[in-house]
């Protein structure tokens, strides 16, 4: 049985009022969720928090789910809206305290430190929230995730010459902003070197 | 998960762009996957409602429709109260009274006593004070666009900015 048969299986049994069964969709994506949520939000507080009410909002819409689309694609649209809400709540445009933090020693280390140890994956990290968020959710979906544009269109109901245009200037913020960081210099209008 | 080239139509320079950007990523580490904490799976079964999925969507939409329905009601009574101000304070004084019994009644006098307080306040303001309520209403105007556009539209950082 493939994954999508095996998803459709799974959610057509929680359904049925199963609940082991989305548990094993929660076992599965747990990582990818929480991925998308730090690299969006960066926080580990709030993706953790994030994580949450997205498998939440997602059992609580499971009826909604159409079989024939791949539960990933379904999922992630439920997370990257969640946390589009989430960073338009924050009402403060300017540094949060938990930006303010990163740049401190804590003994408390995040997730990025914790898991990566290592700076220049921080600095992309950093740069990535320079992004817009719009500009932000499409460029992981697809260097993150490795999403299809047809795909990162649905998550994203956008259209496929929108993302195209969005990961074209997305790609160059990037650059610039990481060359700005003393990182490698690229030609942002042809992205080499 | 698999990127799937065969439903794309990638111009040259797209791909190339593409292909880049990964170069780019690949320099600095990325894309790297982020371990999550270890008990967040645990949490988030936890976390998760007790009843099946129909039954936790009915209630939602229940309470999302009872708040639909008091927020209705809110308004109709605002406007009825306003409509009953607008009655007594333009009109008809002891109209808005005589629907709750009349001034002899505690409710009627109550209403007469609102409407002759009001009466007063609203003349003053619509004969010298419209200037004031011009100016009040372009103020709050004025806050209400600031607000929108410091603290709701502008982009959580700026793209132009560094690091």
């Amino acid at each position: 049985m493939d994954q999508q048969a095996d998803e459709s299986g799974w959610v057509a049994q929680t359904l049925a009022g199963d609940q082991s069964a989305f548990a094993r969709l929660i076992e599965r994506y747990t990582g990818l969720v929480y991925n998308q949520a730090y690299r969006m939000l960066h926080n580990a507080q709030d993706a953790e928090d994030a994580v949450q009410e997205i498998f939440v909002k997602a059992y609580t819409r499971l009826a909604s789910f159409d079989p024939s689309r791949r539960f990933v694609t379904w999922l992630l649209t439920i997370a990257s809206n969640h946390c589009i809400d989430r960073l338009r709540r924050r009402r403060q445009p300017w540094m949060t305290l938990d930006d303010v933090a990163f740049w401190l020693p804590s003994s408390h280390a995040g997730p990025e430190h914790l898991a990566l140890e290592h700076e220049q994956q921080a600095l992309v990290q950093q740069a990535l929230q320079q992004l817009p968020e719009t500009y932000r959710l499409v460029m992981i979906l697809r260097y993150w995730h490795d999403l299809a544009y047809a795909e990162i269109a649905e998550i994203s109901g956008l259209t496929e010459s929108t993302i195209k245009t969005r990961l074209h200037r997305g790609r160059k913020m990037l650059a610039e902003i990481l060359a700005q960081s003393g990182g490698a210099v690229w030609d942002v209008e042809t992205m080499t070197k | 998960m698999g990127r799937r080239d065969y439903d794309e139509v990638a111009s040259a320079e797209e791909s190339t762009a593409d292909k880049a950007m990964r170069r780019l990523l690949a320099e600095y580490g990325h894309p790297a996957p982020l371990v999550p904490p270890a008990d967040l799976t645990a949490r988030v079964l936890a976390h998760l409602p007790d009843q099946p999925p129909s039954v936790v969507a009915a209630t939602v939409h229940t309470v999302r429709r009872r708040w639909q329905w008091m927020g209705s009601l809110v308004g109709l009574m605002l406007v009825s109260l306003l409509s009953l101000g607008i009655w007594g304070v333009f009109g008809n004084s002891s109209g808005p009274s005589s629907l709750v019994g009349g001034i002899a009644s505690n409710a009627g006098e109550f209403m007469l006593v609102l409407v002759l307080a009001a009466k007063p306040l609203m003349h003053v303001l619509l004969s010298s004070g419209m200037l004031v309520i011009v100016v009040g209403m372009l103020i709050i105007t004025m806050a209400a666009w600031l607000w929108w556009h410091m603290l709701q539209r502008v982009p959580l950082a700026s793209p132009a900015s560094g690091l």
